[in-house]
């Protein structure tokens, strides 16, 4: 294997991390606050993707476009505690898990009642030429997606770690009782949580049309890649699902190119496997909580 | 209390739903087509726009009085990209709506399921998919008036050999049942044009990043690039290519210039070599010569489709109005009476297998008891990309 | 069914646990092998079908309901069965009898060697694991395309036949499912009343128990957990083996996720506090498809498929809402004794 082909395999692979990587903060922030599995996320990626397009090809510009998706989904996001998960709050974790999986079908069914069944698409963000590194490609979205994410990974490592409201969102998974007796709000940061992570979905999905285009089908695909992303790393540290996520795209792009067939899809869950079965909490965690 | 009612609610709906489906067929009046294709699910695009295609048809032949002077009737199920359901959907047309033909199958897979249950409940049925790999299996009463890969394929190989000289050149092929046709297909027809495929390479369906593939294929000794595969991936997969400096001719199959794609990726299939791919007839009409005995056939379907739905009609829309046609053509010569539903079935199934030169949009077919899928003339063209429009390759 | 859990209510409760229980037995089994000397062909399919989900969602109860553990990756040890009995008939020629012997003990294998580790995970890593290994089967079967025929799938599976009936007869297929999902109930009913069952109640949550106590009483949780663990997987097996031999044509997408999160959504409407749950939950969850694809048509008319989805996803959260505990409670509610022998909390 020569040099070029290492560092377009280098590219690739940062590229497709970042995306699972994207995708996994979402599961963190909903599990990390209230412990359920949002089984919904890949739709509100959806919902960010399509909703951006449409608006777009209104004639919108970029900007204003995801910012609109952004609101609208994260509308989504609120609705899904208020009116399911909110009432559900007593309910056994199971129960929750397919309380989003309902919501998702519903949504998936409403986004092909919407916009039909056809396929959207976005330029690249302010049409990016892409770049020719020796001699491998880096397309032009490729820097928006690693950017926006590291971003949202500041962000939200920021938010969790140095402000009052991220650090009583901490406390609300880790001590329910004693965050409640601080006077936090469980159920105001529970919703807080489902609307940031419908957020960070929305933009997520913006990101990604370029690349790969977006239609009413492409919820559920997302959805398992970013929960064996999160799962990978360790689903309750955000270091350890951006670790996931990268360390599934490079699996990812160093299989696609080297083995045939459809079995190099094969190898990212099987490896998945392997560390849960040997690192239980997930490539980083060592220990804690679950 | 509201508990309660729910829980009645829940447990009436349990038998609401076993009581419905023993409920009595009507009176039978009227030729009925079954068809459960896709309306959700990963495949709702395509059984989506043959439904779009089939209701046209159905609806125009009402109008001008029915078939015989019997109206047709389509009764329509959603086979939710599932086997199961499509087999389901099969069942339930065939025992509850005593349909005298079904139409299914929106891709292999789903067709397959469809197959054994038609066979024993010995109704004639269409299938949908497009890919040759079925054709042993169709049994004595199911028919795939399609054309398949085998055929039209050999535009692309011998414009490949012929026209560009090509010896040595790669394959791009989909990891999903369409793109198993190619694995299986490309390296059985290659060496009769005298070439060769140096590279196989796979992507899946919904992959973001084709450049590990594409790089392989850079660096290997291809002279031109095949791609095949169903989905927008296949798409971006010219347009990866060409960002990465790949400058080889790409021929392509059918999905690669459906609806959506052609103005999402447009400018990189023009592109110098622009892209070349395989398509159906309607895409290009106008651009056909006066002389082309099709030109007016498809003219007048432009018209009534563009009518109705206020888009110009595409590929999967001809292939759902041309099913409904050959189902027209056989029920025209069987003149069976729709009321003795068992003679019907056998009567349209033997008009089915003595089809003769029958001319639709997409191909002339001809069956027999032996050829189920057609001594198929197609009509498959190829087009390349100029200027913004697509250009037919006579 | 329902009309056998009808009846259950209308007994009076002086009745001992015990007698009842059978009691619901005979009768299910009397109203379900009655049921086709009055239905059509088509309520029959419909029931065939319901039976395999009935069957795989009773191993899933087994596993979520007594030993506390979640899989979303059944798909996989139902195509396991489904693809090893097509394996073995169409390629190597054995009786489809044996060939679902053999594939129950091949998936039970690979639910030993799994469930080996399992003892390590607990709730969501567990539904992991089991998504990534129902991954793993899926794209395995879609890419060994000269065993199993690949995403196109797999033909020509031979039917099952017995005493000149074969599964080409629906009839045939409707006792066979029936009549082995009401022995595997009453094998479930009865380990749930065994030694073992009761270690697996103590460590179950759903149940009222936890682990550590159950630990603590010195019981052995993960010989429990992994048995209860491959005694699913071979359900699921067993009902893949007849479902390859019913349809004959199986392919890689009907073994995929979305089935194996419906069995546990059925197994959560059913309610995992009984194997009685499975039958409530399949029950519930096709009849409502049933009558989606029935009354939608003559609702919306026409092309109904994004309303039936949209109805169908709002139907599983009120569901899901109403009946946190399935609709086996009701059940309990309604007949105070038997919860003593079935759920002890």
């Amino acid at each position: 294997m020569n040099f070029s082909v290492a560092l377009q395999i280098l590219i690739s692979g940062l590229n497709l991390g970042c995306i699972y990587a994207a995708l996994g903060l979402g599961f963190f922030v909903v599990y990390s606050v209230t412990r359920v599995f949002n089984l919904a996320q890949g739709e509100f990626v959806m919902l960010g993707g399509m909703l951006t397009a449409s608006f777009y090809t209104m004639g919108i510009p970029l900007i204003p476009s995801i910012l609109l998706a952004v609101i609208i989904t994260a509308l989504a996001g609120a609705g899904l505690y208020r009116f399911i998960m909110y009432p559900a709050r007593k309910s056994s974790g199971v129960t929750k898990v397919f309380l989003t999986v309902g919501f998702a079908l519903a949504i998936e069914g409403i986004a092909l009642r919407v916009w039909g069944w056809e396929f959207r698409s976005l330029p690249a963000f302010f049409n990016s030429p892409s770049i020719q590194l020796w001699e491998a490609t880096i397309f032009g979205q490729t820097p928006w997606v690693i950017g926006v994410t590291l971003l949202m990974v500041i962000g939200l490592f920021f938010f969790f770690g140095r402000t009052i409201q991220g650090k009583a969102l901490r406390a609300c998974a880790d001590e329910p009782l004693g965050a409640r007796m601080m006077g936090i709000s469980i159920e105001r940061m529970a919703l807080f949580s489902f609307i940031l992570a419908a957020g960070l979905g929305a933009v997520v999905g913006a990101l990604i049309t370029p690349l790969t285009m977006t239609s009413y089908s492409v919820g559920w695909p997302l959805t398992i890649k970013g929960v064996l992303a999160a799962f990978v790393g360790g689903i309750t540290r955000a270091e350890g699902v951006i670790l996931g996520g990268l360390v599934f795209g490079m699996i990812e792009a160093i299989t696609a190119g080297l083995i045939p067939g459809g079995y190099h899809n094969a190898i990212a869950p099987g490896i998945l496997i392997l560390v849960l079965l040997f690192r239980r909490h997930g490539l980083l965690v060592t220990a804690g909580r679950e | 209390m509201s508990r309660k009612i729910i829980i009645v609610l829940m447990v009436a709906i349990c038998l609401i739903g076993g009581l419905v489906s023993c409920k009595k067929p009507e009176p039978v009046a009227s030729y009925k087509i079954g068809t459960a294709v896709a309306q959700s699910g990963k495949y709702a695009g395509l059984g989506l726009q043959s439904l779009d295609g089939m209701q046209l048809i159905v609806d125009e032949i009402n109008k001008t009085g029915g078939i015989n002077g019997i109206p047709l009737e389509l009764v329509v199920y959603d086979d939710k990209s599932e086997a199961t359901e499509a087999a389901l959907g099969a069942k339930k047309l065939i025992e509850v709506d005593k349909v005298h033909a079904l139409v299914e199958g929106t891709v292999t897979a789903l067709g397959m399921s469809v197959v054994t249950v038609a066979n024993e409940a010995k109704v004639p049925t269409l299938i949908l998919s497009g890919t040759a790999l079925l054709d042993d299996q169709l049994g004595d009463w199911v028919f795939r008036p399609m054309g398949s890969e085998v055929d039209y394929i050999l535009h692309n190989l011998n414009y490949l050999s012929q026209d560009l000289g090509i010896s040595k050149y790669a394959s791009l092929l989909e990891n999903s049942g369409y793109g198993q046709g190619g694995k299986v297909f490309l390296p059985q027809l290659s060496p009769s044009y005298n070439m060769t495929i140096v590279v196989e390479q796979y992507f899946d369906p919904g992959a973001s990043d084709l450049t590990p593939q594409l790089t392989n294929i850079k660096n290997s000794e291809a002279q031109a690039i095949f791609i095949w595969g169903s989905s927008p991936t296949a798409s971006m997969a010219v347009k990866q290519a060409r960002e990465m400096g790949i400058l080889l001719p790409i021929i392509a199959t059918p999905p690669q210039v459906s609806p959506g794609m052609v103005e999402a990726f447009g400018q990189y299939y023009e592109m110098a070599p622009s892209l070349v791919a395989l398509t159906c007839k309607i895409d290009i009409w106008q651009q056909l010569p006066e002389d082309d005995p099709d030109k007016a056939m498809y003219r007048e379907f432009n018209q009534l489709f563009t009518e109705r739905y206020d888009h110009p009609p595409a590929m999967w829309n001809v292939l759902g109005a041309q099913l409904i046609m050959f189902i027209e053509d056989g029920l025209k010569r069987a003149g069976a009476d729709p009321a003795n539903l068992e003679e019907a079935r056998g009567k349209l199934r033997d008009a089915f297998e003595t089809t003769k030169e029958l001319d639709l949009l997409a191909a002339v077919y001809t069956m027999s008891p032996e050829d189920h899928y057609g001594g198929v003339r197609n009509k498959m063209v190829l087009v390349t990309f100029k200027d913004g429009e697509m250009v037919y390759l006579p | 069914m329902l009309v056998g859990v009808k009846a259950l209510k209308e007994i009076p409760r002086k009745v001992t646990s015990a007698n009842l229980q059978s009691l619901a037995i005979a009768l299910s089994a009397i109203v379900l092998l009655t049921i086709p000397l009055g239905a059509g062909p088509y309520p029959i399919t419909v029931m065939v079908d319901m039976g395999f989900y009935t069957i795989i969602t009773m191993g899933i109860i087994l596993l979520m309901g007594f030993a506390g553990q979640i899989s979303l990756g059944h798909a996989a040890f139902f195509g396991c069965g489904a693809y090893a009995s097509g394996v073995l008939t169409t390629q190597y020629h054995l009786s489809p009898w044996l060939a679902l012997f053999l594939a129950a003990i091949f998936t039970g294998g690979i639910a030993t060697i799994i469930g080996r580790f399992m003892f390590r995970l607990r709730g969501l890593i567990l539904a992991g694991v089991t998504l990534a290994l129902n991954l793993v089967f899926f794209h395995l079967v879609s890419s060994l395309v000269g065993l199993t025929g690949g995403a196109m799938g797999m033909m020509n599976i031979p039917p099952l036949s017995l005493g000149g009936f074969t599964s080409q007869n629906l009839l045939f297929n409707y006792y066979l499912v029936w009549i082995i999902a009401i022995l595997l109930l009453v094998f479930s009913l009865n380990l749930a009343n065994s030694r073992a069952g009761r270690a697996l109640r103590s460590m179950n949550v759903h149940a009222g128990g936890s682990e550590d106590a159950a630990q603590v009483l010195g019981i052995d949780i993960m010989k429990y957990k992994v048995w209860a663990f491959v005694l699913s997987a071979v359900y699921a097996s067993i009902a893949g083996s007849i479902y390859a031999h019913y349809t004959r044509i199986i392919e890689p997408g009907t073994f995929f996720v979305p089935l194996s999160a419906l069995v546990v959504i059925m197994a959560i409407l059913g309610g995992m506090a009984s194997p009685w749950g499975a039958f409530l939950g399949a029950g519930l969850i096709i009849g409502l498809r049933e009558l989606l694809r029935e009354s939608m048509p003559v609702l919306v008319g026409g092309v109904t498929g994004s309303y039936e989805l949209i109805a169908y996803g709002i139907i599983l959260v009120v569901a899901l809402l109403f009946l946190p505990q399935g609709l086996i409670s009701i059940v309990h509610k309604a007949v105070p004794k038997k919860r003593a022998i079935v759920n002890e909390s």
